[in-house]
């Protein structure tokens, strides 16, 4: 029996009490249901009462004293057992709130090293045992630093292996090796004699021939490193007739030689000449073809004699085309068909291909979809999705076998489609149009709206999959929210209006359905964004909004199910592509050069690996001539000295020209460069050893570097950067066009002037009128603003779908089920139970209520009613103006909300969130709300087009031959004023069952009229003050933000307002700020709140560093600020420099392992803060291999690459500091990878053995053969060159040296013979 | 008053079926679920290799289950089974790091601890069983289990002085040696190889392996959390194996 540990018996003891209590507990309730009843329950007391008049009263006293005393002995048991109870729970809860976290334990109490567990599991007993609140796979240091793991049974390496687990399990541990790159661990190809081949290494290979059979001989070839040659390299054919007696009958088995002197213990019963053994020669009992079967390992049906040895191909298979040895139907062995038909298409074994579940590229691919990739594999087909969320994309291509049929590959390889975005940040468009179309896993989409809104943007052509819903967090996925956000544009039509009307003369689009249909396709191709289907092809519109600053031209805000055909017909085609040359070019665009050159490279003979092997070799010819002549010159034979010296020079020559080959070759192209751009792919090729096989012929790539086709996504995070970099592209793009859009007022003028020459066919009065229009504006430029939303993809309401999941060919993930509807749910995850569930619908509309809890302070909600409410201060008055008013609404069941001024719109067509969260489905809402006042809402709107109040509304005009809204210049009267400032929001909130409130709650508020007496507040400045500026910097721009609308100007000097020279450029029109700043996803309110109105000032800080701001409001009391703001900065004293950094310039790494580690060092000095700065590298040749040095701003910085590659490289330092004081600098150095063993060149008598080796090393000798070297004796050595041993006559010693990287050096045998002397 | 004897009756009556309910309830719960086992006392040697046999088939099955553990560590659960992640990242990108190096010898400690206390009691049991033919047994106490796992097969040493005294003979049994025809070693060494393949380059080729080495079934699996489920199948015996790897994770929207 096993001991029970002590934690199990604390474990079991705990249990024991609390089913003690529990037992308790239950009997105690039952006990006082009982004693309740029994004293409440009035037939009861009718009983007692009856009893009494039966008994004395002693009787009754008694029965009542017994009673009593149970009804007390049972509250008391209850309360014990509810006490004990209530700890019980008390304890299981504080366990679980304390330690249910999963830490990284450095040893668990099971025994386990560096396994994620709870605290209490880990065991403490050693200090060395420590715990990281990380996860382990990322710790890298004590029992759990990562490295080498070397079994010391079977040799087999186990790359980045924690040291606790590996010296526990008594492996061999090298931490500096993460990826098992050193000697030891190299791959070779190990044949048995059995005539089995396999890739191993060196021990593993001892240890298979071992475990088979000690005696079966076995051949390791470290050359041989691909595994289908290996695998081929051994013909199995060694086998004979091994024949014997068996009691008094001759009987035989067909087997090995090897395997015939184990069984017989002689060579002689070996049959040499292949006979089988039923051969009537050799007289054994074994009947020939006796019957059928298969041989593990083997395509063919063979023969079997009677016992039970095989014979001959009794049918002929062949795996590549399609059959293997198998049974039938009737249990008879054939050649078996391995083939598939799928859907009636014939499919080879090993062919792959590719399904979708709906249309595929050019951004369509629907949310919820997954790639999937199937395999025909020994006859059946064999169904592997890809990973979720488009994360992977199957791809496939065709190839030629060797017979020339066609052969499907597929596989699910990395979706590049952050390259695309990335793509938009190169300097230029046109450079981005040039390389966008080359990366198949993009493409290049063309807005343009008639005008200045024109631009061109690298989109995903496989989207990516967003999480449609965080069930943890209850928040959507601020990624899927900040990338649709890039689509979020706002395109200005332009129309000249004059007394006959308004025609349009810039993006006259924007106004219509193409305007919508254009920006959505934009917006469902950056992911799960926009107005798209799901993919069972349910459409959803609400991922997009449309508005206009004049409703009337406003384009459609939501597009239809209508619409599925449409942007059908314009998806990419199927399968998707797996990637040329080209589009490895594309993803690492600095070394467009490298895989073409690389490619002709490999097909010329001159390659450079070929070029190396020859340059080692006859380096080591050199050397062996050298140690010679070397002999000869010692000798004094001087014929020797002819022949070797001959000898030496012929190699040096030849060493010398292949030597500038390979600098020619190695000037062109960097074989490392093109290995790290392969790896890039993850399977691009399918798969790339079957493919190696069925078009050997046809392989233009080493297969070995095929095999390690992958993907890379380490640098798949940096893509963030690129989105902001994407908005501000596309905004340049955009700017450009409207800054042609500035001369309006001219061509507005010229049509006056043409206008009138029509009219009077006089140049005079034309040229008049076009004067007069310019001078007094009788014509005028109408400006309108259309904003279109992109936002994530609205799951489809309800739970109709959620079954659709719960399909067999594709299996239900969270994604695929989330995107079925808002009441889908997926559960059992990670059960044989997963199961996409519908939960229940609730029939309800939403009802809306304020939250009651939710205002700021001194503003309450009334006029409450069930259809909105209104928000006024305390004692009933209006909202003061420019406050900020935080509120909110409660919706029972949960729903998302929008508001709109417009109260006729749908849910659908609303086009603001109701605060950051308002997308989402939860029980209440909040949003901030600012109110301008009167006077600035006068001053926003004097003098501007856009007016449209009951005394002056807007008039319906024919534009374009459209129907249009056309307003007319106002300067507002008081009462308009007070219309305008009364504000009114429309809420409508949809439940997950698509329910909507029918009428549209209703929230107002207004603003306290008079006028305003308060002077302006500079809320913030950007840069902060006390900021630094760059060294040598003479002017820089701030931001100064105020709350109402106003003129600020700045000055060196605190004075007054007036007395200020220096103007700065303020926005004042608080509509439409206010208004383009509303943009859902964009936290509206905060930035009100921590900004306001933007002014604009150039600061000279040549000479100053202190500088003084005043306002003055633009109300009709020109309030000022009685006070200066105090901006003040710091100058950098001196440049940021990058004094020392290592690796040092045209410095020479030399290491053993490959991957290398190399330290990269940066000292910086200067600039703002004494040096101190952020820094990060990045290689010029690869474009992914780069990184930040971490940790804060300090002036020194070390980073650990711990995977470079052998190759040369040009590595750039960045660095910059707090005041944006940047420096920079580059290095050259060249990694070499020591592979090659030190070579013994000198082997003689020097008063005893001493050998010479053509490197430092360390060498050991042994009498064994077979020694293992670390049991070897060391030779003596000074330099590490010259190696010393006793000279021991009859000895044979047999020597190797191995380097200081470990590398091992060919093995001698030296055998000492006496000396003479003469 | 008949009426409330009767109903103490029946509260009795429901508070004794419950707390026998728990009592049962407890002694299942901690009651191990009982090895149908095989003794001859003739044949002492036989019957410690059918019972130790017995033991080692069902930690390798549990250990084929959950990929390398007889209690699964930290692992991810897949059609009901807890499945040990042998390599694992838990950051996004990143290839994977190894949760059980040398996994071989790793299988093997988790044999030898899983079937010594069984062997003992296999021991213990067979003594038992031979006084009960009237034959004495001199059990030095002290077992060596010794779990050794090479292609195909497995080898289990024991360690055990162990005397049989029938009629004036005695029998000595020291060392017990059972070999088992199992591909737990090749399993092992494929799923190496797989995580070898996916902590270097995030990619493993399955179908690539299993074209060049036909006599094994690689089933790849990706869940929706991107944790790779490798179920691997000995074509020739049907014996299962799987295991969990998750390697370089990409979240959504990357």
């Amino acid at each position: 029996m096993r001991d029970i540990t002590k934690e199990e018996k604390q474990m079991l003891n705990k249990a024991c009490i609390s089913y003690f209590e529990i037992i308790i507990l239950i009997i105690g309730l039952f006990a006082f249901s009982y004693l309740i009843y029994s004293y409440t329950n009035p037939s009861n007391n009718k009983e007692i009462i009856a009893e009494e008049k039966k008994t004395d009263s002693t009787e009754t006293a008694s029965q009542i004293y017994k009673t009593a005393a149970l009804g007390c002995f049972q509250i008391i048991a209850l309360m014990i057992g509810l006490l004990a109870f209530s700890y019980l729970i008390y304890k299981s809860t504080e366990i679980s709130a304390a330690e249910t976290q999963l830490i990284c334990c450095s040893k668990t109490k099971s025994g386990k090293w560096c396994e994620m567990d709870l605290p209490i599991n880990c065991d403490k007993s050693d200090p060395s045992y420590v715990t990281y609140l990380s996860n382990c796979s990322e710790v890298d240091a004590g029992w759990c630093e990562k490295g080498c793991c070397q079994s010391n049974k079977d040799g087999i390496c186990n790359p980045v292996s924690s040291k606790g687990t590996c010296i526990d399990l008594n492996g061999t541990f090298d931490g500096n090796d993460k990826k098992c790159a050193g000697p030891n661990c190299r791959l070779g190809c190990c044949q048995l004699g059995s005539g089995d081949a396999q890739l191993t290494t060196q021990a593993q290979c001892d240890f298979l021939a071992n475990s088979q059979n000690p005696t079966i001989p076995k051949e390791w070839k470290p050359e041989l490193t691909n595994e289908v040659q290996c695998k081929y390299s051994v013909q199995g054919s060694k086998e004979g007739a091994c024949v014997f007696y068996s009691g008094k009958n001759k009987t035989c088995v067909y087997t090995t030689l090897d395997d015939c002197i184990v069984r017989t213990g002689n060579a002689t019963n070996f049959d040499v000449s292949g006979k089988y053994c039923s051969d009537p020669s050799l007289n054994t009992t074994c009947k020939a073809k006796d019957h059928k079967g298969c041989i593990e390992g083997k395509d063919d049906v063979y023969w079997f004699d009677s016992c039970n040895n095989h014979e001959g191909v009794a049918q002929d298979c062949d795996l590549f085309s399609g059959t293997y040895c198998g049974k039938d139907d009737s249990k008879k062995y054939i050649c078996k068909d391995i083939d598939c038909v799928i859907d009636g298409v014939e499919r080879k074994n090993g062919e792959s291909w590719c399904e979708y579940d709906n249309v595929i590229g050019r951004g369509k691919d629907p949310a919820g979809s997954r790639h999937v990739r199937h395999v025909c594999y020994f006859g059946t087909e064999r169904t592997e999705p890809c990973v979720d969320y488009r994360n992977n994309i199957c791809v496939a291509s065709t190839a030629t076998a060797n017979d020339g049929t066609e052969f499907s590959q597929a596989a699910c390889r990395f979706n590049n489609w952050g390259k695309c975005l990335e793509l938009n940040a190169k300097k230029s468009t046109s450079e981005m149009l040039e390389k966008c179309p080359k990366n198949p896993d993009c493409w290049v989409k063309h807005i343009d709206m008639d005008g200045s809104f024109k631009f061109d943007v690298c989109l995903p052509e496989y989207p990516p999959g967003f999480d449609l819903y965080d069930e943890t967090s209850e928040s959507v996925t601020v990624t899927g929210d900040s990338l649709c956000s890039i689509a979020t544009q706002r395109c200005t039509e332009t129309w000249i209006c004059g007394i006959f009307g308004c025609w349009c003369v810039d993006n006259c689009k924007c106004h219509t359905d193409y305007f919508t249909e254009e920006m959505n396709e934009f917006c469902i191709s950056l992911g799960d964004c926009g107005a798209w289907i799901n993919y069972i092809d349910v459409w959803t519109g609400g991922g997009i909004g449309t508005k206009s600053t004049g409703e009337e031209e406003a384009p459609p805000n939501t597009l239809g199910p209508g619409y599925i055909g449409f942007y059908k017909a314009r998806a990419g085609t199927k399968p998707a592509d797996p990637g040329t040359f080209e589009f490895f070019n594309s993803i690492n665009d600095e070394n467009l050069t490298n895989l073409e050159t690389y490619e002709l490279s490999m097909n010329s003979s001159t390659n450079i690996t070929q070029l190396n092997e020859e340059l080692a070799k006859t380096q080591k010819e050199m050397n062996i001539a050298k140690a010679n002549l070397q002999t000869a010159l010692d000798s004094g034979d001087q014929a020797g000295i002819e022949q070797y010296s001959a000898e030496y020079m012929a190699l040096e020559a030849e060493y010398l020209d292949i030597l500038s080959q390979l600098e020619v070759a190695e000037s062109t192209i960097d074989p490392y460069a093109f290995q790290a751009e392969l790896n890039q792919v993850a399977g691009s090729m399918g798969s790339p050893l079957l493919l190696y096989m069925i078009s050997q012929d046809n392989a233009s790539l080493d297969p070995a570097s095929l095999n390690q086709v992958q993907s890379n996504p380490t640098t798949a995070g940096s893509y963030f950067n690129a989105f902001s970099s994407v908005r501000a592209a596309i905004s340049a793009q955009i700017v450009q066009k409207d800054i042609k859009a500035g001369g309006f007022e001219m061509i507005a003028a010229l049509l006056a002037g043409l206008i009138a020459y029509i009219i009077t066919q006089s140049i005079m009065m034309a040229f008049l009128a076009a004067l007069l229009a310019y001078l007094f504006a009788l014509m005028w430029i109408m400006f309108v603003y259309i904003d279109f939303h992109c936002g994530m993809w609205e799951r489809p309401s309800g739970n109709a779908d959620c079954n659709k999941c719960n399909v067999i060919d594709v299996p239900c993930t969270k994604y695929r089920c989330q995107s079925l509807g808002e009441l889908c749910k997926f559960i059992n995850e990670g059960t044989s139970d997963e199961l996409c569930l519908a939960l229940e619908e609730n029939e309800s509309l939403p009802v809306i209520q304020p939250f009651y809890s939710v205002i700021t302070q001194g503003y309450k909600y009334t006029e409450i009613s069930q259809d909105g409410f209104e928000i006024r201060t305390l004692d009933g008055k209006c909202v003061d103006p420019f406050k900020m008013i935080h509120m909110g609404i409660t919706v029972d069941p949960f729903a998302k909300c929008r508001f709109d001024t417009d109260p006729t719109k749908k849910w659908e067509e609303m086009f603001y969130e109701f605060g950051l969260k308002g997308a989402q489905i939860l029980p209440a809402h909040q949003l901030d709300l600012m109110y301008p006042s009167p006077e600035s809402v006068r001053n926003s709107f004097a003098g501007q087009t856009l007016c449209n109040t009951t005394q002056n509304p807007c008039k319906e005009q024919y534009v374009d031959g459209k129907k249009t809204m056309v307003c007319q210049p106002c300067n507002l009267t008081e009462a308009e004023i007070e219309e305008l400032t009364k504000t009114e929001i429309f809420v409508k909130c949809k439940t997950a069952s698509g329910r909507q409130n029918p009428n549209p709650y209703h929230i107002r508020s207004c603003v306290n009229p008079g006028p305003d007496l308060t002077p302006p507040v500079i809320r913030t400045v950007t840069p902060n003050t006390g900021s630094y500026v760059k060294y040598n910097v003479t002017n820089m721009t701030i931001i100064t933000y105020v709350d109402e609308p106003s003129q600020c100007r700045w000055s060196i000097e605190d004075v007054s307002f007036d007395d200020m020279d220096d103007e700065m450029n303020c926005s004042i029109n608080v509509i439409t700020d206010y208004e383009s700043l509303m943009i859902p996803g964009v936290n509206a309110s905060e930035i009100r709140v921590e900004y306001g109105l933007p002014c604009f000032a150039n600061l000279n800080v040549t000479n100053s560093t202190k500088f003084y701001i005043r306002c003055q409001d633009l109300s009709e009391e020109r309030n000022n600020m009685t006070q200066s703001y105090i901006y003040e900065i710091q100058h950098s004293q001196s440049p940021l420099t990058i004094i020392d950094f290592r690796p040092v310039n045209g410095q020479e790494i030399i290491s053993g392992q490959d991957p290398a580690s190399v330290v990269l060092k940066v000292e910086t000095k200067g600039g703002a803060e004494n040096g101190d700065s952020k820094c990060q590298w990045y290689d010029n040749r690869v474009d992914y291999n780069r990184d930040f040095f971490t940790g804060d701003y300090t002036n020194k910085h070390d980073y650990n690459w711990t995977s470079a590659p052998r190759g040369n490289y040009n590595i750039t330092f960045d660095c910059w500091d707090v005041a944006g004081n940047e420096a920079q600098n580059s290095t050259l150095f060249k990694l070499i990878i020591d592979s090659m063993g030190p070579v013994i060149i000198r082997v003689f008598n020097d008063g005893g053995l001493r050998i010479t080796t053509d490197e430092p090393a360390q060498c050991r000798y042994s009498t064994k053969k077979n020694f293992v070297f670390s049991n070897g004796t060391e030779m003596t050595t000074s330099d590490k060159i010259e190696h010393f041993a006793p000279w021991t006559f009859g000895v044979v010693y047999y020597i190797e040296c191995r380097d200081e990287f470990g590398n091992p050096g060919p093995r001698i045998m030296a055998s000492p013979f006496e000396t003479y002397q003469y | 008053m008949k009426n409330k004897k009767s109903q103490i009756t029946i509260f009795i009556i429901f508070a004794l079926i419950i707390v026998v309910l728990i009592l049962i309830f407890i002694f299942w719960r901690f009651q191990d679920n009982p090895i149908v086992q095989i003794f001859d006392e003739r044949n002492p040697q036989g019957s410690i290799e059918t019972c130790t046999r017995m033991a080692v088939e069902d930690a390798i099955a549990r250990i084929s289950n959950s990929g390398a553990d007889i209690s699964p560590g930290y692992s991810v659960q897949f059609m009901n089974d807890e499945i040990v992640y042998i390599c694992y990242s838990g950051e996004n990108y990143k290839p994977c790091a190894y949760q059980r190096p040398l996994l071989v010898e790793h299988i093997q400690r988790e044999i030898t601890e899983y079937i010594t206390p069984k062997i003992a009691d296999c021991f213990e049991k067979l003594r038992f069983k031979l006084k009960e033919s009237s034959t004495d047994v001199i059990d030095t106490p002290g077992i060596k289990v010794t779990t050794n796992i090479y292609p195909k097969h497995v080898e289990i040493r024991i360690q055990k002085d162990f005397q049989i005294i029938r009629e004036d003979r005695t029998i000595n049994f020291n060392n017990f040696k059972i070999n088992m025809l199992h591909p737990i070693y090749d399993f092992a060494d494929i799923a190496m190889e797989a995580a070898n393949q996916q902590a270097k380059y995030c990619y493993f080729d399955s179908l690539g392996y299993m074209i060049i080495n036909p006599s094994f079934d690689i089933n790849e699996t990706i869940t929706g959390r991107s944790d790779r489920i490798y179920v691997l199948t000995e074509r020739a015996t049907e014996h299962r194996y799987q295991f969990a790897l998750r390697s370089c994770p990409l979240p959504p929207g990357y």
